[in-house]
This record gives C-alpha cells, structure tokens and sequence, in this order.
C-alpha cells in the first residue's frame, strides 16, 4: 500500500504540474487561470514530499523487497546512516534531487520571490520546467519504488509492476547496505548540503528567465537574483568544504581536491555563481550589461544540470559517479533542451538590449569585480575543456583518455594568483582611476608594509614563497580595508561602523586567503613510508613515528578493523617527547569485499600529521606511509569564513526584505493612493 | 490493494479542489468580505494594481 500511494502521488504530481505549464503557456493573462497553476504547482510539491517520506520509512524498516532500499540497506545498518543511505545511491538521490527542485518550485508558488507581478506566470513556469523534467525521470527511468518480482525461470526482475511471467515478489533475507566509503559523518550533511547549493540555483534560473521573458530587470529584480543566487552560493560553498573534509577523512589519500571529474562539475556552478555575484555586486548602467549578468545566471543553472548529467551517467570515470545508469540519455536531453531553451531567450534579449548601449564611466571597482569575474569565467573554460578533452578525445581515437590534476594545476595556477591580487586591491572601491599622488599614497603605502610582513613571515616562519604570496595578499587586502572603514568610504550614513554586508564581504574574502593558505601549504606536502615491526621507529621530517601495537577486531558479521596505534615524537636527539598518538586502520568489507585505510591525524594549526596504515603483512609488521600536511587547517578554517561571511551578508536582506520593503510598500501605496482599500494597510 | 486506491482517490479529489479553486466563484459571493461582486478575489487584484504602481514610481525614480 505504501508504494502504491507514493507512486500515485509521483504521478498525480506530475499531471498537475503538466497542467500548470499548460496554464501558463495558453492562459497566463487570466488571474484565475495562474492562481489556479500556482496551486497545481504546490500541490505537486507536496504529493512529492509525500513520496519522499514513504521512502525514507521503507529505509529505515529495510524493506529490502524494494530493488533501491536493497541496494542501499542492511539490517545491522543504524537509523541514522540508514537515512543517510537516501543519498548513498542513484534512485533516492535522484528522488531526494527531485524533491529539492520541487520545494524551489514551492518557494517560486508560495513567495513573492519578484517586486513585480507581471513576472510571476513565467517565473512559476520557469520554477517548476526542472521539478517536472527530474520527476519525469523519477518515474519513469529510476522508479525508487520497483520491487523484485521472481520470474517463472527462477531469475528476478526489478520492475514497479508485476511483470508477466513473475511468479511472486521476491524477499531478499538482507540488503546489501551502504557503500563503506559513504558511511561517515560528513555523508551525513555533504550531499544533501550540496544538492541544495545545486538545486537553489533554480531559483536564480527561473528569476533570469521571467526577467528575460517580460522584458522587466530592473534594480529590485536584480537584487532579488543576487540574494537568491547568494543562498545557493553559500550552500555550495559549504557542500564543496565537507566533501573535500570527506575525501580527506575517508579516501586515505592524505589529499582534499583530486581534480576528480565530478569534483570539477559541482566546482563549475561555484565559479560562475561567484563570477555572477561579482557582477551583481555593481549597478548596472546598461540593459546590456544586465542581460550578460543574467546570462551568466542562467549558465549556473545549465552547469548544475550538466554535473547531474556527468555524475549519474557514468560517461566519466570517478569516485563518485553512479555506473550502468539508464537516465544517461534522458539527462543529456534535459540539459540540451534546458541550455538551448535559455541560450535562445538570451540571445534574442541581447539584441533588445543592443538598442539602449550607452558607455559609462569606469571606476576602480568596475575593474575589480568585472575582472575577477573574467578570470573566474576563465577558469570555467579550463575546467570546461579538461572535462571534454577525454570524452571528445576518446570519440575521435577510440582510446581511453585521462586529463589529470597537473592539467589543472598548471593552467588554473596563475588565474587564482591573479584573482587573490584582484581580491587584494578591491578595498579600494570606489576610488576612480587617477594617477595622482594622493589616491597613490595609500595602496602604496599598504603594499611596502604587505612587503615587509612577507619578508617577516619568510625569515620567522620559513613559509614556501606561495605561502608568502597569500600572506602578503591577505594583508594588503586587511589593510585596504582598514583604510577604507578609516575613511569613511564603506559605512553607513552617519555612522563609523562598517555596513554589515561589508563585513561579509571581508569575512569571505578572508576565508578565501585562508583557504589559498591552506593550498599553498598543501602544494609542499612531504610522503613517507616504511614497513614496521611493533616497537620499531621511522623518520618522518620533524618527527619520529613509532609503531607500538597493531590489533583486529570485529565491528560486526560483515566488518572487521585492523588497527594500528602509532606514537609520533619530536624529533630531538633522544626522540622522547611524545606529541601525539594516533590509531590508523584497515577496515575490511566481507558483503562489498573492500579493503579502505581508515586515516590517523594528528591536527595543530601549522601542520597535520596524516598516518595511513596501508598493509598488514604475514610477518606481523604493518607498512605505514607518513604525509606532513602543512597548513590543512587552513582549508577548513577558509571554508567555514567563506560560508560565515555568506552567511553575514544576508542579514541585511533578511532584515531589508522585512522591514523597508514591506514598510515601504504600505507606505508609497498610501502616498499614490493606491492602497486606500488594500486589506491591511 | 483497496486501501491505497481510497487513498489516491482522496488525494485526487483534495488536489483537485485545491486547484480549482479560484474558479469556485459560487463560493464567493456579495457577501464574502474577500471578494467583489463578480467573485474575484479583491486582495489579489488590490495586491496586483499596488505592484504595478510601485514599480511604476520605481522606474521613474531610477
């Protein structure tokens, strides 16, 4: 019964938001007609959250019956990482993905996300055109709710029907369970975190879109695109943060960002997400200008949709993509059909926009911004071509094709440098571009003390030079800031305190050095290895590790851990001073028939120390290999003031949004007249 | 079996009057404070005419 009512609820939403989209294309300029889609579209969106929480139960009672809980789940699985197993694999991702889409389509039914109600009808359309796409898949392609049927040849079959020759559904004893590498603590947040930093962004669409299709992008729409666009930034960042703490944590690599296919889909929509905001973060003076902001919008969007594509096709090799998945097809119409959609509307915008060009004068911040949002839009290219290269290349060749990290590391190195000294400089908005001595004083006198603190930190700290790249940027773009608080330049009016969103702004921009730092510091990261006996030592840079016990024990009928206890010392003369003791293992999966080397770190906050024992041999020793991780803090620390200084800079629109917008409305409605008889003014 | 078709009935049937419910006018009469004679709803379109005046000024000012 549960299946069957989960399965006519994904069904009647869908019909219902097949007929909100036709409302809206044949009749969206009766009111009636629009409120009318404006219900179909909420309905759907909860028929669907209906749907989820039917599977989330089957999870969490292993109804093993069920092809996507066997695949995910097991009996001696926790509630907890059971309800994490929604997103361990392709069909309740997908559901949970769809379900995401359906509350942005919720927001765009429910909200007044626009200032102006002749958008509405498109901006609902726009909403829900992504819920109905991935629903279609849901229900059609990867149905979470097929059982196995047992066929009359003794096989079995998964379908949501009885097919016609099955005998009866079939009962497995148990599930197979999670993936081992997905049973972590940062399973628990990294996904879902991450699907709403993708799936927000189509918010930001369908608002391009109305924008595009009515004609009307006028300051409050902009601002509105910003917040939105800001929100589903905000949870990328902080999704991209704990999947790289999870790759550190749980591959055993000692590493946080392998240039993994997928890694670069899910980092692509953060760059032109950065890139748009960036843009945002000026007036326009042009249509012109406006129409390429939100085309770059609308690329965020497409991009996400191209991560889902590349992710659960398998059409790219990698630790995270789902392999023999049936939507391959269906997701690359989606995402051509979704990018021909709006590059058709953009381009026909652009050359209504052609009519109203009218230069404007430049300032320094123009410079700034615009400029980190070409280097960023740069870095996409890269990123674009280095993910073709192996599928267009294996087309033509018929070989295999691998584009690997130094790709990447050389061709994107000099674009981040480049953005960290535009970063540097942006205090100094809004300063116009003149050469005289006065507007000169100040940078200059920022960057001899910038100077000096690198020079400091090279002989005090002995940093690596990249190092001392970032340090001296960090404290050229404090300085800066200092300056322009000191001057009176990013205040409020009548004030000496700097305006909130400011503070943001420098929360994220510090967080950004940091996690260059962290980078940085990652780059001169040192490897050692050596095979040990209990009691005996090995040398790693500073450091002395010694093995003092190796131990197995079962965690239950289908795991066992081996491991290892590891003291690390100072490496002085006697070696004595213990500064830690760490417990890297070897975990064994007897149903998944995985062996993964459970890291031990030993974490300050200039290095970590990163113990991977990688074999247990017949001899009783254990082969250890040793990583020095300068700096790794760095990257999380840089992470979580990224995700902060986000995080700041919505207060003042939470605020704005309730009291001047609202206030303001009731209050230039009475002065107009208009709102004379308006229920509740 | 029966069970879940009672219940995809009902849902049916509560989804379906959610939606058409802006064409319920015979619910809405003269004396429904939220509605004019015709049976539009009077916030809405108050609401609608509020919007369009405001961006209106707006784009003047701008």
């Amino acid at each position: 019964m549960i299946a069957n009512t989960a399965l006519a609820g994904l069904m009647l939403a869908l019909i219902a938001l097949l007929y909100a989209s036709a409302v809206i294309l044949f009749k969206r300029s009766d009111d009636r007609w629009v409120e009318s889609a404006r219900r179909a579209v909420q309905s759907a969106s909860l028929l669907v959250s209906l749907a989820l929480g039917l599977f989330v139960y089957l999870l969490l009672t292993n109804r093993v019956e069920f092809a996507a809980v066997y695949r995910v789940t097991r009996s001696t699985m926790s509630a907890v990482t059971r309800l994490t197993a929604l997103w361990g694999g392709q069909t309740g991702s997908l559901l949970f993905w769809t379900w995401l889409l359906g509350m942005v389509a919720l927001v765009t039914a429910s909200v007044s996300v626009s200032s102006d109600s002749r958008q509405q009808p498109w901006l609902l359309f726009f909403g829900l055109l992504p819920f109905a796409g991935f629903l279609f898949l849901v229900l059609f392609l990867d149905n979470p709710f097929s059982r196995w049927w047992l066929l009359a040849d003794g096989s079995s079959l998964a379908a949501v029907f009885l097919p016609g020759d099955a005998v009866t559904v079939m009962q497995p004893a148990d599930g197979i369970g999670l993936n081992p590498l997905l049973r972590h603590p940062a399973m628990v947040l990294h996904p879902p975190v991450l699907y709403l930093g993708f799936t927000i962004f189509a918010l930001p669409f369908a608002q391009a879109m109305a924008g595009l299709m009515t004609g009307i992008w006028n300051r409050d729409v902009l601002a509105s695109i910003r917040r939105s666009t800001l929100v589903g930034w905000f949870f990328l960042t902080l999704g991209l943060i704990l999947g790289s703490r999870w790759a550190y944590d749980v591959l055993g690599w000692g590493g946080y960002w392998g240039w993994d296919p997928v890694e670069i889909a899910g980092l692509l929509p953060w760059l032109t997400s950065s890139a748009a905001l960036h843009l945002l973060a000026i007036r326009s003076r042009t249509r012109r200008r406006d129409v390429l902001i939100l085309g770059v919008v609308l690329l965020t969007f497409c991009l996400v949709i191209l991560g889902s594509f590349l992710t659960r096709s398998g059409i790219l090799t990698s630790v995270h993509t789902f392999a023999d998945s049936p939507l391959s097809p269906a997701l690359l119409v989606l995402f051509t059909g979704v990018s021909l959609v709006s590059l058709v509307i953009w381009i026909l915008s652009m050359k209504c926009g052609e009519k109203d060009h009218k230069p404007g004068s430049l300032s320094f911040w123009n410079v700034i911004l615009d400029g980190s949002a070409v280097v960023l839009i740069l870095l996409l290219v890269i990123c674009l071509v280095g993910l073709s290269v192996p599928v267009v290349g294996e087309w033509v060749t018929g070989r295999a094709m691998i584009v690997g990290p130094a790709y990447y590391r050389q061709a994107t190195g000099p674009l981040w440098m480049l953005l960290l000294v535009l970063t540097a400089l942006s205090p100094l908005f809004p300063r116009r571009i003149a050469l005289r001595y006065e507007s000169l004083r100040a940078p200059g006198i920022a960057l001899l003390m910038a100077v000096a603190v690198g020079l400091l930190a090279r002989g005090a700290l002995a940093l690596s030079s990249g190092e001392i790249s970032v340090v001296m940027a960090m404290t050229m773009y404090l300085l800066l800031a200092f300056l322009a608080v000191r001057e009176g330049r990013l205040t409020s009016p009548g004030s000496h305190k700097p305006r909130v969103r400011f503070i943001g702004v420098v929360l994220i921009h510090l967080g950004v050095f940091f996690f260059a730092s962290g980078v940085a510091g990652m780059e001169g990261q040192e490897t050692f290895q050596a095979t040990l006996s209990p009691g005996e030592r090995m040398t790693a840079g500073d450091y002395s590790i010694r093995l003092d016990d190796i131990s197995r024990q079962p965690v239950d009928e289908y795991r066992n851990v081996t491991v290892a206890s590891v003291s690390i010392y100072d490496r002085a003369p006697d070696a004595i001073h213990r500064i830690a003791e760490v417990y890297p293992g070897l975990e064994e999966d007897l149903v998944y028939e995985q062996v993964r080397a459970l890291p031990g770190v030993a974490s300050s906050v200039s290095r970590d120390i990163y113990v991977l024992f990688t074999a247990w041999n017949v001899n009783g020793s254990a082969s250890l290999r040793v990583l020095v991780n300068p700096l790794a803090n760095c990257l999380w620390i840089g992470g979580l003031l990224m995700a902060a200084g986000a995080l700041v800079v919505m207060i003042p629109d939470v605020f704005r949004h309730r009291n001047d917008d609202d206030l303001n409305t009731i209050k230039k409605a009475g002065q107009t007249g208009v709102a004379d008889n308006f229920p509740g003014s | 079996m029966m069970g879940s078709v009672v219940i995809t009935a009902m849902m049916l049937l509560i989804a379906a009057a959610y939606i058409a419910r802006p064409f319920m006018t015979g619910q809405r009469g003269e004396n429904d404070p939220g509605a004019d004679k015709d049976g539009q709803p009077l916030r809405e379109e108050l609401r609608r005419r509020l919007e369009e005046e405001i961006s209106r000024v707006r784009e003047e000012q701008s």
